[in-house]
């Protein structure tokens, strides 16, 4: 994408294990730096490396405040030959506050439990900053 | 045997036509539709009334589709099974091939249901048909009449049934042939597509039907579609992601890529989805598909052509991609990706991502009378063109038109120098390079006790072509043969092992100290210029052409990147 600015602190690995993840509850607390702040015009989306989930499983990206940005899964839970894809998660203006992002990730099984993802199942998480109209 | 020419013959017949005047209304797009004639189908809302008619001839259609034998290409499963083989997903070419593929259907349902005036309704997920707070999304109730749900009678009940059904056909079509020149498989015919996609023979498919235990393609009937018309509610996960705020992001983004889902090097390659794809489309698959709630689906895997629903959908993933691509026209804004014409009928630029997007082949489309179509290439669909449809407004045309705002911002610098690719194209009369700027300090202190560097160069093979090998060569002249091993500028040479079914970009690390001391020793190495990395073909026993090893004659490499790394 043109003009697209990334968060440089991109693995998720790294934030798993790092001072700014906790896990809490359900699923897993996940906070990061955006690149820069957004100027008028532009966006602040996730993007989310997502490996396998399983059958029927999907990755749910939601608000510290329980709030669902956005539910991740392929079609029939495709696994790919190239590495696990890519999503994009567009979040909302207040999702942003100091220059961070702080969201929780949950992968909900079939049949509704839910759980913390593992770091295979999420290798990566980007912040980025879009040029969107 | 197929020769090379009798299997391209008819397409490229019929490209030079269609290429002209499909490139032409793309780059004059939805803008220039709106000031000539009207369109002469209108797709509608499926739960407005003028959709009540349609459905109707969409029910005699389905009806006639259902009861064709296998052998016609219009035999429902038969049609079906043209997405499980060739769909690409999680790539550039999600939009376009979709286009292709439902566009076609709509026509071979206009033919056999005798109604000239049928277009495919659509199924806008995003509308808040009863004013519902909060908002819920359902699967439309006209949905379960009669054929228009898989799960009646009409539909094949049972894995075994249907393989007796379709089986003896599917194992015998013309896919499975090998065209083959001068002993080597044409990539570009149908057998070589499969093949690059791990389709070696009919077994291999109905593995992915029946077999697979990752999960299945196919869903007996009472099972054939996971959302009731007693519970018909899109579970909470796909009501946000079909949700208006979702959609009017997901029209946001300035680029083909950014809307649609990444560049990709492999038809089916599954690399990344945008919003449009990787939220509303696959989420609603998957839960129309029972997925989510247990109950099972052909709308959660690759047979999903099997539930009509699925047409309805596409046709307002298509809307979207419409609606998106006239808010881009009205704010002056790219609708392809780079490098499509600016005016009708103007050149492609060569070597740009439009040039290659628009030359993927989509070869298992039929036509309304069951024969293959003669447009098989993406460009031939990257406008409606003579599909000659509009959509009736509905939800994110708010977006059309817009106030311009300030442009993108720079993408931040990087901590390794990445190369700027001035030529990809790697083939037996180009050679491919890139410069990089690397800071003279590191340039001073590389060689022994000092800085290691290297080169992750990328590229991409073309499917079944990765026999060959690829010198990589640092400031080394333009013009002429690839310089010889021993020489000061030539740094290693890149080669593939293994199986053909690797594919997809590549990245190779290649040591530069040595090259960069001997380059310097021999006053070859500017400390303030750019490197320049280039690749060129070898072959055993010399430099000479082909690249691509195995591949058809004309197939090429590409190079897409070259990162300068200290270690």
């Amino acid at each position: 994408m043109r003009g697209v600015a990334a968060c440089s602190a991109a693995a998720l690995l790294a934030a798993l294990s790092g001072p700014l993840a906790a896990a809490e509850g359900t699923g897993r607390a996940v906070e990061i730096a955006l690149p820069r702040a957004p100027a008028a015009g532009e966006r602040v989306w996730l993007r989310l490396t997502v490996g396998p989930l399983g059958r029927g499983a999907a990755l749910q990206v939601t608000g510290v405040d329980g709030t669902l940005l956005g539910s991740l899964a392929p079609v029939g839970g495709a696994v790919s030959a190239q590495g696990p894809p890519t999503y994009v998660v567009p979040l909302p203006a207040d999702a942003v506050v100091g220059g961070r992002i702080a969201v929780r990730l949950v992968v909900r099984e079939p049949g509704g439990a839910t759980r913390a993802p593992t770091p295979d199942e999420v290798p990566g998480i980007e912040a980025l900053v879009v040029p969107a109209d | 045997m197929t020769t090379l020419m009798q299997a391209l013959e008819p397409s490229r017949r019929e490209f030079v036509g269609g290429a002209a005047a499909a490139i032409g209304l793309a780059a004059a797009g939805g803008a220039a539709r709106a000031a000539a004639a009207q369109p002469k189908y209108r797709r509608v809302n499926v739960n407005s009334d003028a959709a009540k008619s349609h459905l109707k001839s969409y029910q005699k259609a389905i009806g006639k589709m259902l009861a064709l034998p296998a052998s016609d290409a219009r035999n429902w499963y038969r049609n079906a099974l043209v997405h499980t083989v060739d769909c690409p997903h999680g790539n550039w070419w999600f939009l376009v091939w979709h286009r292709g593929y439902i566009g076609w259907f709509e026509q071979i349902c206009r033919e056999l249901s005798e109604d000239p005036n049928f277009a495919l309704p659509y199924w806008d997920w995003t509308e808040n048909v009863d004013g519902s707070t909060p908002f819920v999304s359902s699967v439309p109730d006209r949905m379960y009449d009669g054929v228009l749900t898989p799960t009646d009678p009409s539909y094949i009940g049972t894995y075994d049934a249907f393989k007796a059904t379709v089986g003896g056909v599917v194992d015998h079509l013309i896919w499975w042939n090998r065209t083959m020149v001068d002993g080597n498989l044409v990539p570009d015919a149908p057998y070589g597509q499969l093949l690059a996609r791990g389709i070696r023979f009919p077994d291999d498919l109905w593995f992915d039907i029946a077999d697979d235990p990752r999960g299945l393609l196919f869903f007996e009937r009472a099972h054939a579609r996971g959302l009731s018309r007693q519970e018909p509610q899109l579970d909470p996960g796909t009501t946000k992601n079909v949700s208006l705020p979702t959609l009017l992001d997901a029209l946001s983004p300035r680029d083909f890529i950014g809307f649609g889902s990444p560049k990709t090097y492999f038809h089916s390659g599954l690399t990344g989805f945008g919003i449009l794809e990787g939220l509303p489309h696959n989420s609603v698959h998957n839960c129309v598909g029972g997925a989510y709630n247990g109950n099972g689906g052909f709308m959660q895997a690759n047979l999903s052509p099997v539930d009509p629903l699925f047409f309805l959908h596409h046709a307002n993933i298509d809307r979207i991609w419409d609606v998106w691509t006239r808010k881009q026209l009205a704010r002056g804004y790219p609708i392809l990706p780079d490098g499509y014409p600016s005016s009708p009928g103007g050149a492609v630029r060569p070597g740009s991502d439009y040039d290659r997007w628009s030359r993927e082949l989509f070869l298992f489309y039929a036509d309304a009378q069951g024969h293959p179509v003669t447009k098989v290439k993406a460009g031939d669909y990257a406008s409606i063109g003579d599909f000659d449809y509009d959509y009736e407004p509905g939800s994110g045309e708010e977006v059309v038109p817009g106030t311009q705002v300030a442009a993108g911002a720079a993408v931040p610098p990087t901590e390794r120098y990445a190369g700027s690719v001035a030529a990809g194209t790697i083939s037996a009369a180009t050679t491919a390079s890139a410069a990089i700027a690397v800071p003279e300090a590191l340039l001073t202190r590389a060689g022994p006790g000092g800085a290691t560097l290297v080169a992750e160069v990328t590229v991409a093979f073309p499917p079944l072509g990765h026999g060959g090998a690829i010198a990589v060569l640092v400031n080394a002249p333009a013009g002429g043969s690839p310089p010889s091993a021993d020489s000061p500028h030539f740094a290693g040479v890149l080669s593939m092992f293994g199986h053909h079914t690797a594919h997809g970009p590549v990245t190779f690390t290649v040591p530069l100290t040595s090259t960069l001391l001997m380059l310097r020793s021999a006053t070859l190495l500017s400390a303030t210029a750019p490197l320049t990395v280039s690749l060129a073909p070898i072959q055993p026993g010399g430099p000479a052409a082909g690249a691509t090893g195995h591949a058809h004659p004309g197939a090429q490499a590409e190079l897409l990147a070259v990162t300068v790394t200290a270690l």
